[in-house]
């Protein structure tokens, strides 16, 4: 079997697991009575594990074998570990995710500190022989601790195996407010036995009398050979308050130890009736989700256009392209939506960044999320995690103060990073905040007047709020010394940069001695954008709005040269002015006109004005990729189908003015 | 690929310049009448522009151009054949396309590895039908490169090709 093929699977998962890891081990780091969040790292070692061994990567494989084997002795011995014992397991998992990046191949180094942490591990488990307090094994929520074959009921399967028949796993849902589970568990269970033979149940058959189970319990059944999987299903639906039946073939993965997945990765406080969601839930191929953007991209296109032919011949067909009309938003509305995912996703590696960050650098720093639920289109959430990063590590590195100097302020000596998500229109804003020292407007003035970013004049003239913004500014960065936390030099004008290439904007406020705080604005979606529609040499093109400030219409007369370049007085602002034509190699225009109109855009920190033919109004348009041979192409940021079917092409206007002509 | 049917291969056959020119069927998803097309600022001086194929954005480039030659006017005959380049969809302006042709695999003489002049990399052999020599494009070269490619290099690897066999 071509494993490969299974490689993007596999690394999507351990991502998903990794995840569960990091999240419980910090849980325990700060509950460490909590049994529950141990069951659930082990649960997901566990699953890696196996997942690694079917891949062939051993080195995963063993680095989980050992820590699955240490977590099932502190499970088994009700040890609850120390700081010094998660060190190391925090330690044996970043081995872990290592291991994991490049799960073929290791370097000797790498191979040498698995096995001194599997030392280190075993050690460890010798020491485990104090048996401590005893703990309920039980979880508290009635969730069901990870289920487990026994020996004899693998064995058994693997006879069934050998005889050439295989097993089935009946999977049966229960109403949520069902009264007497015991009651009803037996009646399906009897209905079971009628028609094949039960070697096992998830939980087991007395946890399922005492009703220690959620609503949700699983069989491991031989079917007599002419029973069909579909009339048993069938039959028990049948069984009063059973919400959902399903028969499937027993997997050969399902007769590992534990033969059913319970622990979503994404589970969180809710618990156990996660696991009734995630079953609500498919994994698609976002290939195939940008596929259906698309489509529905068209259905609008051709709608628009066959409203323009049909409309006004008869009331019966207005009528039914009313009808259409709001089908397709609401397709358009519902297919927008597949490629939503919460920001969760990038929020949650946040916690162990920060608890890294603060052991690394003596601080002591509160990281408080808000909002992850909200979401985002898919193609942002991806390029989100470098500035966040960027700004969050800032803020524990530099924004926060050591304990001792917060409490010589009279502050918490413990410091607060607030990260909040929300929605806002059309927009999601997220906010970065840290209760440390603020940025003090004369640094920055005065180091922006070192590194030539501004002049004397410029620097009496500007407002402190003015001057705070100078941060974004490239070749600015107020820290002296370069630490391995916030980056080598590289400023907040990478940070700035990336967020615009999400059509998004930064803004800064501080007050000095209290906060400083960031907020970032981002579109929802990059598939539709609105834009503003521009003719010129013949052609319409798409010019982002967001980067617009403004129209004006300009007269020859208004027109000064810079340094032999044309630029306009505009309100005590100089800006310099381009025509889109010529960027685009079109040449320039011959005809002197009279009036010309020009659209004032802000790119990159610049503001520039681009003169064109004629100002159409504004759109939103659906952004396409152009095919092949396009890679090169410079100030073209994509394409889009016009109502007409024409095409548009969408201006990059900060690749043109910067690469394009210089010295016109 | 080639599609072989009891050893034969489908060729689509184009025209430029009065010199006949031929694909592989399976490499050609269609064949259309040279549409509106939207000119791409700044590109490579072949490339044509862009046009809307059913909602998609593809590129279409002048053959001609793309073998030095000056453009032509369009005419009725003139077509876009549709082409997977990499499983993506380009379009090649051809002067026009004349016929779908089966060629027993014997009348193809394919490449000789080593020819003088070096250009054999832009043909992937020459059919023979009849007394008419099909130069079978390797479109994948002929695209994916910003070389300078001329017709006569062309014409001439497909004689050293035919004189091979």
């Amino acid at each position: 079997m071509d494993m490969l093929a299974y490689a993007d699977l596999f690394q999507a998962e351990a991502g998903e697991y990794m995840h569960t890891l990091n999240r419980c081990l910090l849980s325990m780091e700060k509950d460490p009575h909590n049994s529950e969040n141990l069951l659930e790292a082990f649960r997901a070692v566990h699953s890696l594990k196996g997942m690694a061994g079917a891949m062939g990567y051993k080195q995963v494989a063993d680095l989980a074998h050992g820590l699955e084997n240490f977590l099932e002795d502190l499970k088994a011995k009700l040890f609850f570990p120390s700081a010094e014992v998660l060190d190391l397991v925090f330690e044996a998992v970043d081995l872990l995710q290592i291991s994991l990046n490049n799960p073929q191949e290791s370097s000797i180094k790498e191979q040498q500190k698995v096995q001194r942490i599997l030392l280190n591990i075993k050690s460890f488990q010798q020491v485990i022989t104090d048996p401590g307090p005893v703990l309920s094994h039980k979880p508290e929520n009635g969730g069901l601790p990870a289920p487990v074959l026994s020996e004899m009921e693998r064995e058994l399967i693997r006879q069934i195996r050998r005889r050439g028949e295989s097993p089935s796993l009946v999977r049966v849902t229960l109403r949520q407010d069902t009264a007497m589970k015991s009651v009803r568990s037996y009646m399906v269970l009897r209905a079971l036995e009628e028609r094949g033979e039960i070697i096992c149940t998830m939980p087991s058959r007395k946890d399922l009398d005492e009703e220690n189970f959620n609503n949700q319990f699983q069989v491991c059944l031989l079917l007599n050979g002419e029973v069909k999987p579909e009339q048993l299903e069938k039959m028990l639906l049948k069984v009063s308050d059973v919400e959902q039946a399903t028969i499937a073939p027993w997997a050969e993965s399902d007769s590992l130890e534990k033969p059913v997945e319970f622990s979503p990765a994404e589970q969180g406080a809710a618990g156990y009736t996660v696991s009734s969601a995630a079953e609500k839930m498919v994994r698609v191929e976002t290939q195939k989700l940008d596929d259906l953007v698309n489509l529905v991209g068209e259905m609008v296109v051709a709608r628009t256009h066959i409203n323009k032919i049909g409309r006004g011949y008869s009331e019966e067909l207005d009528n039914i392209l009313d009808r259409i009309k709001r089908v397709i938003t609401s397709l358009q509305d519902t297919a927008m939506k597949l490629r939503m995912v919460p920001i969760k996703q990038v929020f949650d590696r946040f916690p162990r960044m920060m608890r890294d960050i603060c052991r690394d650098k003596n601080k002591e720093v509160r990281l408080l999320i808000s909002g992850e639920h909200t979401e985002l289109d898919r193609s942002i959430i991806n390029q989100l995690p470098d500035p966040l990063v960027h700004l969050l590590r800032n803020a524990a590195d530099h924004g926060i103060e050591r304990p001792e100097l917060r409490l010589a302020a009279g502050k918490d000596p413990v410091g607060t990073v607030l990260l909040k998500a929300r929605h806002e229109g059309n927009q999601m804003v997220i906010v970065v905040e840290d209760n440390g020292a603020g940025i003090d407007p004369d640094i920055v003035r005065k180091k922006a007047l070192e590194k030539g970013i501004i002049s004397e004049d410029d620097a009496a003239r500007m407002s402190e709020k003015d001057v705070i913004q100078l941060i974004f500014r490239s070749g600015f960065s107020t820290s002296d010394q370069v630490t391995d936390v916030s980056g080598r030099g590289v400023g907040m004008d990478v940070v700035r940069k990336s967020i615009e290439e999400l059509h998004g904007s930064i803004d800064v406020e501080s007050k000095p001695g209290e906060m400083t705080r960031f907020v970032l604005r981002l579109p929802l979606t990059l598939a539709i954008i609105k834009s503003l529609m521009v003719r010129t040499s013949g052609q319409i093109y798409a010019i982002p709005l967001e980067l617009v400030r403004c129209n004006v219409y300009l007269k020859t007369g208004d027109l000064k040269t810079v340094c032999g370049h044309p630029a306009v007085n505009l309100r005590g602002e100089v800006i310099p002015l381009y025509e889109l034509s010529d960027l685009l190699g079109f040449g320039r225009r011959k005809e002197n006109v009279e009036e010309m109109s020009v659209v004032i855009v802000d790119t990159g920190g610049k503001t520039k004005g681009l003169i064109v033919d004629e100002l159409i109004g504004q759109q939103e348009i659906l952004i396409k990729s152009i095919g092949a041979f396009c890679h090169s192409l410079q100030g073209i940021a994509g394409a889009t189908v016009l109502g007409d079917g024409s095409i548009s092409l969408i201006v990059d206007v900060a690749a043109l003015t910067e690469n394009g002509r210089v010295g016109h | 690929m080639e599609s072989k049917k009891g050893g034969e291969t489908q060729l689509v056959v184009f025209t430029l310049k009065g010199e006949e020119f031929a694909c592989h069927i399976s490499d050609v998803r269609e064949v259309l009448k040279v549409a509106q097309v939207t000119p791409l600022p700044r590109s490579l001086d072949f490339v044509e522009g862009v046009i809307n194929l059913r909602g998609e954005v593809i590129p279409v480039l002048d053959l001609r151009r793309r073998f030095g030659l000056p453009g032509a006017e369009r005419t009725e005959q003139s077509r876009t054949v549709i082409v997977d380049l990499h499983s993506r969809p380009v379009g090649l302006i051809v002067d026009s396309v004349s016929e779908v042709i089966r060629l027993p695999q014997s009348q193809i003489q394919e490449t000789p590895d080593q020819v003088a002049g070096n250009k054999t990399h832009l043909i992937l052999g020459v059919g023979k039908a009849g007394d008419r020599l099909l130069i079978i494009l390797n479109l994948e070269r002929i695209l994916s490169g910003e070389e300078q490619i001329a017709l006569d290099d062309i014409l001439f690897a497909a004689r050293e090709a035919a004189a091979g066999g």
